[in-house]
């Protein structure tokens, strides 16, 4: 089920400075990480499409930087968690005056950004009901646990690729992923989410 | 191995179960308790559709990571092209024309000029994303903006937008010129060419050197670029072929064509 990272050979370095194409090909092969990464640390599409989108650029500029030999990904995965907090920062500023209701509504997507389904035009009332439920259920995971949680369940990847993209420990990733899961399952069951701050929640 | 006690799962054992980290045998005997266990069962199930959920919400679409390449700036095409290069002519000839254009047009027409003057060094610099470009040629299923149907007429292009003529060798059966296009790049315009070969959509860009600056050189997925030069012309030709199949038959010197 999940890739093991030291079998992404389109994720290994290259031998030489990285020109604009070989950035492309590396970068279109980590792009589902780098996404899952962003969305999971900002909690919306349109927040995690503009991280994404200024982390490429800022990769792009710094291309020459990028020591051949390691793995692109988390270089990557380093230049959008760092871009992602600074969005995090910003909005935070922008929304410190506005209410908890009005925070959330603001992180979530609107329903035709966010639900690929629903672009189709094919998604029914009941999964899209589930699906706010769940939107919402996210946004009160925290950020780290959210891209954990989104890189496992979603983009599949092992616990020691999560750790290398996150830079924590693989347990901390495991822990970070089953307390995420155990706190949505609540959340979705109808019973009260548990008091686990420690356990990845933003409660 | 299966207990032989069932007893209530403990949140580790289960979270291992939904993680897909018990062996085959240990999964078996959750499922078996789960079926004897509407509460554990719920959690199970609530759980696969929180997995599908997310999986919905927060699946990377393909064509975005293309999008996002082809956003980015080349290095140089920050600046407009007046910061980057400074007049090749000293300004003292440059205001003596200036000075000579007032005597003898008058002030009206001098202001026109000015005004052109402005609008060239404060433009901001057009960047071809050649991406774009292969979508939109895509999209338009490759039609060129004109077909160009004798070897005068493609030299006469090239001329008039680079200054320097160009013309193609015959062809071998296999490759297909469709024509040209124009695309605007910093303050003018250079040439792409629509051809086939080997039945693989090709498309080859050609404009001056000091041009490339302008030009987000990242091919769509799949595709890769080859460059050459003729003259002081620089080409690249992107395709899906391992090697430029075009690029081999330019030349300056003047073709008869099959058809002509």
């Amino acid at each position: 089920m999940a890739n093991d990272s030291s079998d992404q050979p389109d994720t290994i370095g290259q031998a030489g400075p990285l020109t604009d194409v070989s950035f492309a090909e590396l970068f279109r092969s980590s792009y589902p990480v780098l996404w899952g990464i962003a969305l999971g640390m900002t909690g919306n599409r349109a927040d995690a499409e503009d991280v994404v989108q200024e982390a490429a650029l800022i990769g792009f500029r710094k291309r020459s930087t990028y020591e051949p030999g390691t793995r692109f990904h988390a270089w990557m995965a380093a230049i959008v968690r760092n871009t992602a907090n600074n969005q995090r920062r910003k909005t935070t500023r922008n929304r410190h005056q506005e209410l908890q209701d009005n925070q959330l509504q603001a992180a979530a997507p609107d329903r035709t950004g966010s639900l690929e389904a629903a672009s189709q035009g094919v998604i029914q009332a009941d999964l899209q009901a589930f699906d706010d439920q769940l939107l919402e259920a996210l946004q009160s995971l925290t950020p780290v646990a959210r891209a954990c949680l989104l890189l496992r369940t979603v983009h599949e990847l092992d616990y020691d690729a999560i750790a290398e993209v996150m830079d924590i420990p693989k347990n901390t990733a495991l822990s970070h992923v089953h307390r995420a899961r155990k706190t949505l399952r609540e959340k979705l069951s109808g019973r009260a989410a548990p008091d686990t701050k420690e356990g990845g929640t933003n409660e | 191995m299966s207990d032989q006690n069932p007893r209530p799962i403990d949140d580790q054992r289960l979270e291992a179960f939904l993680d897909g980290q018990l062996t085959g045998e240990q999964s078996d005997a959750v499922r078996e308790q789960a079926a004897a266990d509407p509460g554990l069962h719920e959690q199970i199930e609530t759980q696969k559709r929180i997995d599908e959920g997310l999986g919905r919400l927060a699946k990377a679409d393909a064509a975005s990571a293309d999008h996002v390449l082809a956003m980015l700036t080349p290095d140089h095409a920050e600046q407009p092209p007046a910061a980057q290069h400074k007049p090749a002519r000293p300004l003292w000839i440059k205001a003596a024309a200036v000075a000579a254009v007032l005597a003898l047009v008058g002030v009206g027409v001098w202001m026109q000029f000015f005004s052109n003057e402005q609008d060239q060094e404060y433009a901001r610099p057009q960047t071809v994303v050649m991406t774009a470009v292969y979508r939109a040629a895509e999209a338009n299923q490759f039609e060129p903006d004109w077909l160009c149907e004798s070897d005068a007429e493609f030299r006469e292009t090239f001329k008039e937008k680079l200054g320097e003529a160009l013309s193609m060798k015959p062809l071998p059966g296999d490759r297909k010129m469709l024509g040209l296009s124009y695309l605007a790049r910093g303050t003018g315009e250079g040439v792409y060419m629509l051809a086939q070969a080997k039945d693989q959509p090709v498309i080859v860009f050609f404009d001056l050197a000091d041009q490339m600056r302008f030009y987000n050189m990242i091919p769509p997925d799949g595709m890769k670029l080859h460059q050459g030069a003729i003259g002081k012309v620089q080409v690249i030709e992107m395709s899906a072929l391992d090697e430029p199949v075009f690029i081999p038959y330019l030349t300056q010197e003047p073709q008869a064509w099959p058809s002509e």
